[in-house]
């Protein structure tokens, strides 16, 4: 499912700011994320970290620049060029929707109408096999667990074959089973070369698997390795108590 | 080409086969629209109710009214003011899609005032335009007549028919993910703008083309409608496109066939929504008796 040699690209940040209406949702952000790392963005509630991922992905009108720097190189596997695998922090529709497993896949993956072929290829026959949801590919959407919708909706990102990843808390809803799965195809793609942007709250998970780890509370407060950005964390909740 | 249709049919009832009322040309070519019209607001309809966009057309149905009034002021023929009719009604749906995308007002509120604005002004300018035409063309404009529908009009609504056929085929997949999902579908770098501008012109050219048969008031429901029935009993979204097709186009053939078949007093408009209506009921009894409750 994840091919080798991905040319996850790099991304820059200059002055990046968010207002809605009067309140300012992002401040002035300037930062690197480095090609081929798995990064993690960190920060409490309402701290503007699903906001940033959603602005580097084009979805809101800022001021600043954003760059996403694709590397050029003549070995990059077929079909991976320039392509981002968006995962959203909730379902990202109306679970009582008559959308079934099959549907999805099809409108994601197919250009052919969904209504015109129904069968899949095998590559995500197979996909589907690893992630035991072959039996229920019929089965609507807002019929399956919310571990069951999550390892759908990365499952179907990483068909793409794209070479970035931007994770709005992949976590959530997974059973231990479910993580570790999630967690063995992450870390198969960040080892293929793909660049990871991961918004997650667990700093056990972040600590294990992250390279770098950024503190976003409106703007970016601190960015360093995860263990470092844990201890500094530490520090300013004891200031605070 | 007509020519030859109507002979068919007018042999057909020569030999007994159909209803004395076949030999109309008005009927056929009433017939022949709604047999296009039904699937094309079917297909439409689905991606209405998965975007939640049920009084979109409502709004755009309603800016009908103000378009043939000022096609009337402007001196276009006052049985087929179609230039003001298109004209008025694309930008309004434009309008409407490039002011949601500059305001953080909610969709609905804003269609809510568009769709009230539409009303008033097409109310004003009926008025002021009722003494240079019949009352009864009003009335067609609101409820639909199975009288009105030209070749010409045929014509436009086979052009419209294969322009949505050929969109749905290239584009429908991604239509359908942009519809539940644009964040999902802008990072798949589609391009989310570009669809629902498409989504808005063509509920317009539809409406401003099923207008003569359903009437600007009721057309939003046909749109509506099916596809809500169809949702349901629906498993996927196949089923959902299938049973909304199928129950848009029986409703359209039938409203326009029963009542002039039965001599009810009744407009195409309102026998057409009053089917759909029994589907609705009908789906809603069977999920009820056969489904888990909705």
């Amino acid at each position: 499912m994840i091919p080798e040699n991905l040319p996850g690209p790099s991304i820059s940040l200059k002055k990046v700011s968010l207002k809605s209406g009067t309140q300012t949702l992002l401040e002035n952000i300037s930062c690197e994320f480095e090609a081929n790392k798995w990064h993690a963005i960190l920060g409490p509630n309402g701290g503007g970290k699903s906001t940033l991922l959603k602005t580097i992905l084009g979805l809101n009108n800022h001021t600043g620049t954003i760059n996403i720097d694709w590397p050029i190189t003549t070995d990059q596997p077929k079909n991976t060029k320039q392509r981002i695998g968006y995962i959203p922090q909730l379902m990202p529709f109306d679970p009582s929707l008559p959308i079934s497993v099959r549907d999805y896949l099809l409108m994601s993956l197919s250009s052919r109408p969904i209504w015109f072929k129904r069968s899949l290829p095998s590559n995500i026959t197979d996909a589907l096999k690893h992630i035991e949801l072959t039996d229920k590919l019929d089965r609507k959407i807002g019929d399956l667990s919310g571990g069951e919708r999550q390892r759908l909706m990365i499952t179907t990102a990483l068909l793409q074959n794209p070479s970035l990843l931007i994770l709005d808390e992949p976590m959530t809803g997974l059973d231990r089973q479910g993580r570790e799965d999630t967690l063995r195809l992450l870390t198969r793609f960040h080892k293929s070369g793909g660049t990871i942007l991961m918004v997650e709250h667990e700093w056990n998970l972040v600590n294990e698997h992250c390279d770098r780890a950024y503190w976003i509370d409106k703007g970016l407060t601190k960015s360093d390795s995860p263990s470092a950005l844990l201890n500094w964390q530490s520090q300013q909740s004891e200031l605070v108590i | 080409m007509m020519t030859t249709v109507y002979e068919l049919f007018s042999s057909g009832v020569d030999q007994g086969l159909l209803p004395q009322m076949f030999a109309y040309e008005f009927l056929i070519n009433a017939l022949l629209a709604s047999i296009m019209i039904g699937p094309l607001l079917g297909l439409l309809g689905t991606l209405v109710v998965v975007k939640r966009l049920a009084f979109l057309s409502e709004a755009v149905g309603h800016s009908v009214l103000t378009g043939v009034s000022i096609g009337i002021l402007l001196g276009e023929p006052v049985e087929s003011p179609l230039i003001s009719l298109f004209s008025f009604s694309i930008f309004f749906a434009l309008l409407l899609q490039w002011v949601k995308g500059r305001s953080t007002i909610p969709y609905d509120a804003l269609i809510g005032v568009f769709l009230s604005f539409a009303l008033a002004m097409g109310a004003a300018l009926l008025l002021y335009v009722a003494k240079k035409i019949n009352a009864h063309l009003i009335e067609q404009v609101m409820f639909g007549s199975i009288l009105v529908a030209s070749v010409g009009d045929l014509i436009m609504l086979f052009t419209i028919c294969s322009i949505v056929v050929l969109l749905s085929f290239r584009y429908g997949n991604h239509a359908y993910l942009v519809a539940i999902s644009p964040e999902v579908a802008h990072s798949q770098r589609i391009n989310t703008r570009a669809h629902d501008y498409a989504f808005v012109i063509m509920i317009a050219l539809i409406t401003v083309a099923s207008v003569k048969i359903i009437g600007a008031v009721l057309v939003g429901a046909l749109l509506l409608i099916p596809a809500a029935s169809a949702r349901l009993i629906a498993t996927n979204l196949k089923q959902l496109l299938f049973l909304s097709i199928l129950f848009s186009s029986s409703s359209s053939v039938l409203g326009v066939l029963i009542p002039m078949y039965s001599q009810w007093p009744v407009s195409a408009g309102p026998a057409i929504t009053l089917f759909a209506c029994s589907w609705f009921l009908v789906c809603l009894l069977y999920r009820q008796f056969s489904l888990k409750p909705a």
